[in-house]
């Protein structure tokens, strides 16, 4: 007799790898999907005599092939056409479940529907109606308990007896879009040589799936078909008032939780069937604990950042002061020398130290989007935000602030209401980005040692204060009208992967290191010319240009307490990007960041460093980000506000904390 | 049938900040302008749909349940949402 294939899909985390382990034993083998490196899994069994071949397919949420596991779970059961397909799902969770199976059904694939983990469904006090739910989807259902070995036999037997038989795919009602999805489907049976199910087709082209796009452009038809459905589409979203793919999702949403309410009930009280996600929202975005819990987070984050990411600024510290002297002994000292290592190096060094801080501030950032405390804290701070003026949904920007202003202010676009965004973008700025962190490592480092950690918490936490006082001004002046409310949906709690942790946390690091070595490049090749003309002066002497330059502008900053021309100039070209600062002090005292540490107090005190730290986070966006204000306010009015108003608040505050420290220190 | 002459009036009828933890309870209407009102749809709640109460404190946000999906509600949004308590 011919041997079966049969194909296990179904969500991550449904407990398909019991399953398969449960149906195969020992009999297995592994290997990659051709051209992609994810794991291919076969095995085989035998029942009543025949064998049967078991491919693991991917797990996957939906076949809408917007990821690779899903391109390749979905070109599996069109292209291979597995006999009998089992779909395995959390029966506990059988609303989230169900949307796979149903697509499948929708698809005319031959299922079967495992519901797993029956056991904790029980627990839970739900009852599900097998016999109904079979019915209602016309296909298998069998319940199992993959870990104790509870059903495989079932499993197997339903396999055998509905491996010849097929079934015809589901039909859900789309309401306003039939008629199209009736005429779509009329071209497409025109069309010779086309084995895709016309319905199912028609149904993805509308919800603008690109590669069943590609499958109908293959043939010589398929063109007419594909600029009829795109002309369809925005007629249809006239009609319906939103777009057609989530239009099309809602209602596979809305038949799948009809189906559910049919055929479960839930028999607890109320208090028990809370999901540990909600009983942690009780306690997290309680009103009394909830900020208390959310500033804790905070503090923990940024002492990571710091106390875990400095031994690591250590070693590329030593590596960057290794390669300049090896420079200089290598091509002697001349001013080609002097440009590679005390411009360069020395520079591109003194910025790059801090890429372990910087990492490890976005793999937290990272980690809290991922486990879904991040849309938390927006509700946790809604109330106070709301009572200054701002929104919850201005949070996530200033968060993300944290580790650059650009993405910040970029992110503002989530904010519904005009003015409601025009305010976080305008004090966005006073997050203190990770450019201004190695200002801080450095100062702090030197002047504060033990309490470094807190001192830099401070200059956040000034930040936050200095933005919440802009947005009560600005309201004030500007923005009269009542902001907008806040909803947003609550993702379930989760245990990040630590994959995309790393994944985003590398391409948000990869931005900075682009930076390091474009604008801030751009930076420290302009300090070292104007630190080196006129020709024949010492390098970055005080004759020198930018020693004029910084001596034009040193009185500005002597109410500050750093009256001297080197923190002049290193402040000018901290506008082209913060980080520059400390790459500017390395170039001028010509010395690395180790030397810098010894030099440093030579010229500040404990007080004024906290002064010049203050102004480094306050005084003006950086060039990049002033950019990103126009375009996104689309008004030099609030680009030229941002500047000016930054640059006010920057001089007078550090002014005040250095004449009120003189006082009392 | 809640309307008449844009209020809502009906028995048990009231803004979702009244409703308690715990309280199932259905949407009778949304009273915000029509932006609004089409974001609100596209995360689910429109008028009839049934919601849970998960929880509602008196000064935080309110979560509803609505099957396994959680939507957070700022205060100022419960006001708007009016719905018809089913009790506990």
């Amino acid at each position: 007799m011919k041997e079966i294939t049969i194909s296990l899909c179904g969500n991550p985390n449904s407990g398909k790898t019991t399953i398969f382990n449960a149906l195969t034993g020992a009999r297995q083998k592994t290997g990659n999907w051709p051209g992609v490196t994810v794991e291919r899994k076969e095995g085989v069994f035998e029942e009543d005599g025949r064998r049967i071949k078991v491919v693991d397919l991917p797990g996957t949420y939906s076949l809408t092939a917007y990821s690779i596991d899903e391109r390749i779970a979905r070109d599996f059961l069109v292209n291979e056409r597995p006999d009998v397909n089992v779909v395995i799902t959390d029966a506990t969770n059988l609303e989230r479940n169900l949307y796979l199976t149903i697509e499948l059904l929708e698809m005319g694939v031959n299922c079967i529907l495992d519901l797993n983990m029956m056991d904790m469904v029980e627990k839970r006090g739900i009852k599900i109606d097998i016999k109904k739910l079979s019915a209602s989807l016309g296909i298998p259902v069998i319940p199992t308990v993959g870990i104790r070995k509870k059903g495989i036999d079932e499993l197997r037997k339903a396999i055998i007896q509905f491996a010849e038989k097929r079934t015809s795919p589901l039909k859900i009602d789309y309401g306003i879009l039939e008629d199209s999805i009736g005429r779509i489907s009329e071209m497409l049976a025109k069309i010779k040589g086309f084995r895709l199910p016309e319905r199912w087709t028609a149904i993805k082209l509308l919800e603008g799936d690109e590669q069943v796009k590609e499958w109908l452009l293959s043939f010589p038809e398929g063109k007419e078909v594909v600029s009829f459905v795109e002309d369809e589409i925005p007629k249809l979203e006239e009609k319906i008032g939103e777009d057609v793919e989530s239009y099309i999702v809602e209602r596979r949403y809305g038949f799948i939780s009809g189906l559910v309410k049919e055929c479960t009930e839930k028999v607890l009280a109320i208090e028990e069937k809370l999901s540990i996600s909600d009983r942690i929202d009780r306690i997290v975005l309680n009103r009394w604990i909830g900020i208390p819990i959310f500033l804790f987070f905070m503090w923990i984050s940024f002492k990571l950042v710091f106390d875990v990411g400095s031994p690591f600024a250590d070693y590329i510290d030593q590596f960057f002061g290794f390669l300049g002297d090896y420079v200089k002994k290598e091509i002697g000292e001349n001013w080609i020398s002097s440009f590679i290592a005390d411009g360069i190096i020395s520079g591109i060094g003194s910025v790059l130290v801090f890429l372990p801080n910087i990492m490890i501030l976005f793999l937290i950032i990272g980690f809290l989007e991922d486990c879904g405390y991040m849309a938390r804290a927006a509700f946790v701070v809604d109330r106070l935000m709301h009572s200054l003026g701002l929104h919850g949904k201005s949070f996530i920007p200033m968060i993300l602030g944290f580790g650059c202003n650009i993405p910040g202010i970029m992110a503002c676009r989530t904010l519904e209401s005009e003015k409601d965004r025009i305010l976080t973008i305008l004090i966005n700025p006073f997050m203190s980005c990770s450019a201004r962190l190695p200002i801080y490592v450095l100062f702090a480092g030197v002047f504060f040692q033990k309490n470094a950690g807190t001192v830099i918490f401070i200059m956040y936490v000034l930040g936050i204060i200095v933005a919440i006082l802009t947005a009560i001004i600005f309201k004030k002046i500007f923005f009269k009208t009542e902001v907008a409310p806040l909803v947003m949906e609550l993702p379930p709690y989760r245990m990040p992967t630590l994959k995309n942790v790393l994944i985003q946390m590398w391409e948000r690091s990869f931005l900075f290191i682009k930076k390091a070595g474009t604008v801030i490049f751009a930076g420290v090749v302009l300090v070292w010319f104007l630190s080196s003309m006129p020709p024949g002066v010492e390098y970055a002497s005080k004759d020198s240009w930018i020693g004029c330059l910084g001596r034009a502008f040193a009185p500005i900053f002597e109410p500050a307490g750093f009256g001297f021309w080197q923190a002049a100039v290193a402040l000018i070209f901290g506008i082209l990007a913060k980080e520059v600062v400390v790459g500017t002090l390395g170039t001028l005292y010509g010395v690395e960041e180790e030397g810098l540490s010894k030099i440093l107090p030579k010229y500040f005190t404990k007080l004024s460093s906290f002064s010049f730290m203050v102004m480094s986070l306050l005084y003006i966006p950086c060039i990049a980000s002033i950019g990103v204000i126009k375009s996104e306010t689309g008004s030099w009015k609030w680009t030229a506000i941002a500047v000016f108003w930054s640059l006010f608040v920057g001089w007078t505050i550090s002014v005040l904390f250095y004449q009120m420290g003189k006082i009392f220190v | 049938m809640y309307r008449s002459r844009g209020r809502v009036v009906g028995k048990d009828v009231c803004p979702l900040s009244f409703v308690e933890t715990g309280e199932e309870a259905v949407i009778v209407d949304v009273q915000a302008g029509r932006g609004l009102i089409g974001r609100l749809l596209h995360m689910g709640i429109y008028p009839g749909t049934r919601i849970r109460v998960i929880s509602n404190n008196v000064h935080g946000p309110v979560i509803i349940g609505i099957g396994e999906k959680r939507i957070g509600l700022g205060r100022g949004m419960c006001n708007k949402i009016i719905v018809r308590r089913l009790g506990l």
